[in-house]
């Protein structure tokens, strides 16, 4: 599952991103590390970047960036 | 944790008393570190009693900002690292990395805030990797009071093992222990931060630490346990400083070492401190707060909402510009006032015994050059402000979640909007806002763009040639103008993506953005930040302006005083035929104008004027000419400027006020273009000052940000666009009404 099949106010467990070595650096010290919780907040008015609430923050990523990252149900 | 205690203050008492000369440096310099808006330039300010300043980084376009000041006879210099996340290569996070590697510091203060901790430590535990002495300074104290949260100090102190002080900027509280702290230690004893992962990363790391020591790798500068991690994590930057036979050895390590891996070992350390983190905030945090985001989160359900989001910023936007506009607007009266009545009257008076020559060099040059300039101090002022207001607050980075899909269209990002809006304004800070778009390919397709939204200096030009020619149809002219700048501004936009230009430049762009909770920016560090600015304005305007300033008056003032025979009308008169496709080929006026538009577009007003050598009665009140008079005036431009905070009019917001244009200057415009088609030339000389290079100010800082070549880029590009599309509008509006 990734994360963009989470729907609104559904919360996942992180399990892998597949993105560039220095994106991936970044979005898990956002908060988006292994095991982390995510939960799916809302998309912007046309529907992209989504919004996260990840390790006690709103974080905004893109959709195209999301849709990499490996997610499990909690 | 068997070496808890031996962190911080063992040895204060000794060093404090006896030879405080000897083991305690009188000057000492201390970095400050942590996530972006945790406060620490505001930190920093009441700290170092408001002596924070702001200059550069070396070689980049990051605001550097430090403080030096004496705090009991030691020498203080606060530098305040940019705010990052981690240690990358990426722009902000680069210049952090760099400095704190090098190590050429006393002391690292990791400010985090206290609300946040979840988030905020991850920088605190790798930071501490470097063994380099540390404090922790736990922000907004008063929030985490104010919110309940109930935090365990020493417990905290004890698992990081470094001195932890609960601070507060706003409230002024737990300052001066930390300024304490700072000044009675001796920082240059060795610290050994006992780091702790997992016991096979542990191992591992330490069989790597052994193998660089027994291969004599030399100790860089950062230590050789961080070198030890990072080459545990594979890190490129450090792997390719290692020799080769040395490496072989290590990733044989790491292989050999028994993980039961899901993640790639490069991102298992950062992965086991969030493991950590979680671990320590179970232990430390007795009582969790309500969350910092509750009102936040109320507001963001209304004005981030899928239908309501977009038209409340709509109005928004509306909203701050007429703030810029109808705030700013009575000072500027007032300055352009002051400097054109009171000053030039008294100056006037002080050099009437001087040579003809020299007193139009000071009057006509200088005065009236560098005040035409400095009239938009006021706006700069407001500009600067609300800027700070929006990043300090956080509806700038709410503004780039709207509109980054609509943005990235162009090839941009949300944030690139808001340099437009401020675009709208000047076009100085507009570019040098760019800054925080990121990837140097974002920035270069913004600041072209820039070049092309109408800015407030273009007004005055618009407000006199809708006067003498467009009298009727003012407001749909001015209306068409800036329209017209928007699109041309979005079709380069669109070029400079489809065509791909800049786009050598490494960086793959994304968009990650954190929407912090909405906070009441700190007023000292605001007002601080925009008073720095704006004193970088003035220096500008008083270096570039004056040179460029000081050649254009003499081009027209030489050889013999009379404007008709200058060296700029014979220049005029030989490029004439240049401009003849875009209709205004015959105005000689409104081709001299040109140059002193690139200096200052508001200039053309001026030009026009005299050029045209219209005698211009003013009737100036006698009163303005009095200090008390001036004094008075600015009363009045205050009382004005605040009243106008309340939205009244939102329609007067692109209304060229043309009640304002004398007499004098509204008879000599009308002359300048004639014919049946005179209307058309009008608009395609508007147009062509719309798009025309915007100003030396602008172009200089272009400069500043970007270097020589991207300016010279840039002033083809803005004398190309204008002259194309005058040459379109003239070419086919003749076809169409003539």
């Amino acid at each position: 599952m990734i994360l963009t099949d989470l729907k609104l106010g559904q919360s996942a467990i992180v399990k892998k991103i597949n993105l560039s070595e220095d994106l991936t650096h970044e979005l898990i010290s956002l908060g988006f590390s292994y095991g982390n919780t995510v939960i799916y907040e809302r998309s912007a008015p046309l529907g992209d970047p989504l919004q996260y609430y990840v390790a006690g923050n709103y974080i905004a990523i893109r959709k195209a960036d999301a849709s990499k990252i490996e997610v499990e149900l909690v | 944790m068997s070496s808890e205690n031996k962190h911080h203050n063992n040895h204060h008492h000794h060093d404090n008393h006896h030879d405080n000369n000897h083991h305690n440096k009188k000057n000492k310099n201390v970095v400050f570190l942590g996530n972006p808006n945790v406060g620490k330039s505001a930190l920093i300010n009441a700290m170092s009693n408001s002596k924070i300043k702001v200059g550069n980084w070396p070689g980049v376009t990051v605001d550097k900002l430090e403080a030096n000041f004496t705090y009991k006879g030691c020498e203080l210099l606060f530098t305040d690292l940019p705010g990052t996340y981690n240690f990358t290569n990426e722009h902000e996070a680069k210049i952090t990395s760099e400095i704190l590697l090098k190590g050429e510091y006393d002391l690292i203060v990791n400010v985090v805030d206290g609300t946040n901790l979840e988030r905020n430590l991850n920088v605190t535990l790798l930071a501490r990797e470097l063994q380099k002495p540390m404090v922790l300074a736990l922000n907004f104290d008063d929030d985490i009071v104010k919110s309940g949260l109930v935090i365990d100090t020493n417990k905290l102190e004890r698992y990081l093992q470094m001195p932890v002080f609960r601070t507060s900027a706003k409230k002024q509280t737990g300052l001066n222990s930390l300024l304490d702290y700072i000044v009675e230690h001796d920082f240059s004893d060795h610290v050994d931060y006992n780091i702790y992962y997992d016991t096979d990363i542990d191992a591992c790391v330490g069989e790597i630490l052994d193998i660089l020591k027994d291969d004599k790798i030399p100790e860089p500068s950062y230590g050789l346990k961080f070198l030890a991690y990072r080459l545990f994590e594979k890190e490129p930057h450090y792997t390719e400083l290692i020799p080769e036979n040395t490496l072989v050895k290590i990733n044989q390590t790491i292989n050999n070492a028994k993980f039961t891996l899901q993640e790639s070992s490069a991102s298992l350390l950062k992965n086991r401190r969030y493991d950590q983190i979680d671990n320590v905030l179970k232990h430390i945090v007795d009582k969790k707060g309500v969350s910092r985001y509750l009102a936040t989160k109320k507001i963001d359900r209304i004005v981030l909402n899928k239908w309501l989001g977009l038209p409340i910023l709509f109005l928004f936007t509306i909203y701050f510009l007429s703030l810029i506009f109808n705030v700013s607007a009575p000072f500027i009266d007032w300055i352009d006032g002051f400097i054109n009545v009171y000053l030039n009257h008294h100056i006037g008076n002080l050099i009437a015994n001087m040579p003809d020559w020299f007193q139009a060099m000071i009057l006509d040059g200088l005065l009236a050059g560098v005040g035409g300039v400095l009239v938009f101090a006021p706006l700069m002022y407001f500009i600067y402000l609300l800027m700070g207001i929006l990043e300090e607050s956080g509806i700038m980075a709410r503004i780039a979640f709207l509109l980054d899909r609509v943005m990235r269209f162009f090839g941009l990002n949300g944030k690139a909007f808001i340099s437009m809006i401020i675009g709208f304004g000047c076009t100085v800070p507009a570019i040098a806002s760019t800054r925080t778009l990121g990837s140097l390919r974002a920035r270069k397709a913004t600041s072209i763009m820039l070049n092309f939204v109408s800015c407030g200096a273009r007004l005055p030009v618009y407000a006199l040639f809708c006067a003498a020619f467009f009298s009727r149809q003012a407001g749909l002219v001015v209306a068409s103008l800036y329209i017209l700048g928007i699109l041309v501004a979005l079709i380069a936009a669109l070029i400079v993506k489809k065509f791909g230009f800049f786009n050598d430049l490494e960086e793959d762009e994304n968009f990650t953005i954190e929407l912090p909770p909405y906070r009441i920016p700190e007023g000292k560090t605001l007002f601080k930040n925009v008073n720095n600015k704006l004193k970088g304005f003035f220096k500008r305007v008083i270096t570039v302006i004056m040179v460029v300033l000081f050649a254009i008056w003499a081009l027209s003032y030489f050889p013999n005083g009379k404007q008709e025979d200058s060296y700029l009308v014979k220049v005029t008169n030989f490029v004439q035929p240049v401009f003849k496709p875009t209709g205004f080929g015959e105005s000689s006026e409104a081709i001299a104008a040109l140059p002193t538009a690139i200096v200052a577009k508001e200039a053309v007003v001026g030009t026009i004027q005299t050029l045209s050598s219209v005698e211009v009665d003013d009737t100036v009140d006698s009163s303005q000419y009095t200090i008390t008079g001036q004094l008075f005036d600015l009363l009045n431009a205050t009382k004005e400027g605040v009243i106008n905070i309340i939205p009244t009019n939102f329609l007067s917001l692109f209304e060229a006020n043309t009640s304002d244009v004398d007499e004098g200057t509204l008879n000599a415009a009308s002359h300048i273009f004639n014919g049946d088609d005179a209307k058309l030339k009008a608009y395609s000389y508007l147009v062509f000052i719309l798009l025309l290079t915007p100003c030396a100010v602008a172009i200089a800082t272009v400069r500043k940000e970007f270097g020589n070549k991207f300016m010279i880029q840039t002033i083809i590009i803005t004398l190309l666009v204008p002259y194309i599309t005058s040459t379109l509008i003239y070419q086919i509006g003749h076809l169409i009404f003539y």
